[in-house]
């Protein structure tokens, strides 16, 4: 029996869409869960929602924004189940998966910064979050405002906001290690 | 400088700001394909989950079923019809709340977020309202079941003494279904409002509350 046969489309589709936005799931969940163990069911968590709903999927919008719609749903839902509570900047020893560098001190500079990034995220109210992870990722006003169901104008406020507060959070963390060290 | 050079200067050290948090935010995330590892086992849930669902409506199913079998061998005796009839409505109840409310929970996560929020509060106020009729229907229903069943062990005394099983079953399995599902809802209605808190505490001061 070939491999096609033995797995129905749903699976093959679910598959496909998970594959090609790995990378951005993976960058979302990291910012609604900390841990591993939390990462995985939050991860889990989306793939059975994208399972289920792929059938009533109309393509009334891209597949990257059905997939992100979807998982901050269920991030939101996930968040309420297990009443995580926002970050505090200053609590971000998180293990964070660098880019590559072949210099060892670069790479730690990096991961540095880019777990600064992404405590000052975490650390964000989740509407705010919500909007600041999408514009991260490159998504437009409008794109952001497809996935979230809200106007661009709401989308143009919290964006505003949500620059603002992670600006704020990163000098405050630089200026607390500059005094530090 | 002027205003208009102001606020340019502004604009742009703001698109080099984001430009920058970008190119840190998009060099994060795992390598590892796990895309038809997590697939898989969604699939496994989803078919688990169908299959929880469809068991719980076939005991619905199974119980009216019974229920009428009841009504007629005892020939639509007033005690016995009373007694299915309360197990009836609330079969009734529990299967327009399926296939209203849970049949297509993870089937709406499609919808945008503010819609989702709505969606899910108005889940939190059903499925509170529903946990907490079940626990009172379940009282309802013990209410009258407890005199009853005295009356039927006094009239049948003779048959249940000399098979003590009979009543150990009987009333033994009526009395740890009621219990087991007084419990389970009165806990499953503390679990749902500690998680409607926890949504409301995150979505709080926010243009989305």
């Amino acid at each position: 029996m070939d491999e096609r046969a033995k797995s129905p489309p749903q699976d093959e589709s679910a598959t496909r869409i998970l594959r090609e936005n790995a990378r951005q799931l993976e960058r979302l969940v990291a910012s609604y869960a900390r841990s591993e163990a939390d990462r995985a069911d939050l991860r889990q968590d989306v793939a059975l929602a994208l399972w289920s709903a792929l059938p009533s999927f109309r393509g009334d919008c891209s597949e990257r924004t059905f997939l992100l719609r979807i998982a901050h749903n269920r991030a939101l839902t996930f968040i309420a189940r297990r009443g995580l509570p926002t970050d505090e900047i200053e609590d971000h020893a998180d293990r964070v998966v660098a880019t590559s560098g072949k210099n060892p001190a670069i790479a730690y500079e990096r991961k540095q910064r880019e777990s600064r990034l992404l405590a000052a995220v975490r650390a964000l109210p989740v509407p705010h979050r919500q909007v600041i992870t999408l514009m991260l990722e490159g998504l437009s006003h409008r794109e952001i405002a497809s996935v979230l169901g809200t106007t661009e104008n709401n989308v143009g406020v919290r964006a505003n906001r949500a620059r603002a507060a992670v600006r704020v959070l990163l000098e405050d963390t630089e200026a607390t290690e500059g005094a530090a060290s | 400088m002027s205003h208009d050079d102001e606020d340019t200067d502004k604009d742009t050290h703001e698109d080099a700001e984001l430009s920058s948090w970008r190119g840190e935010w998009q060099a994060l995330g795992g390598k590892d394909d796990l895309a038809a590892q997590l697939v898989a086992r969604a699939a496994k849930d989803g078919k688990r989950m169908r299959r929880a669902a469809t068991g719980e409506v076939l005991a619905a199913m199974f119980s009216t079923s019974l229920c009428l079998w009841l009504v007629v061998r005892s020939h639509g005796s007033i005690e016995v019809v009373a007694m299915t009839g309360l197990i009836l409505l609330f079969n009734g109840a529990w299967l327009t709340h399926f296939f209203t409310l849970r049949a297509n929970l993870f089937g709406s996560s499609g919808e945008g977020v503010d819609a989702f929020v709505a969606l899910t509060r108005r889940r939190f106020a059903t499925e509170l309202r529903w946990a907490r009729a079940a626990r009172r229907w379940m009282l309802a229903i013990a209410v009258p079941l407890v005199p009853w069943a005295i009356w039927v062990f006094v009239a049948h005394r003779d048959a249940y003494l000399a098979a003590p099983w009979r009543a150990v079953v009987g009333f033994g399995g009526a009395a740890a279904i009621f219990t087991a599902v007084y419990v389970l809802t009165h806990r499953k209605e503390r679990k749902l409002r500690a998680e409607e808190e926890t949504f409301e505490r995150h979505l709080a001061s926010t243009e989305l509350a």
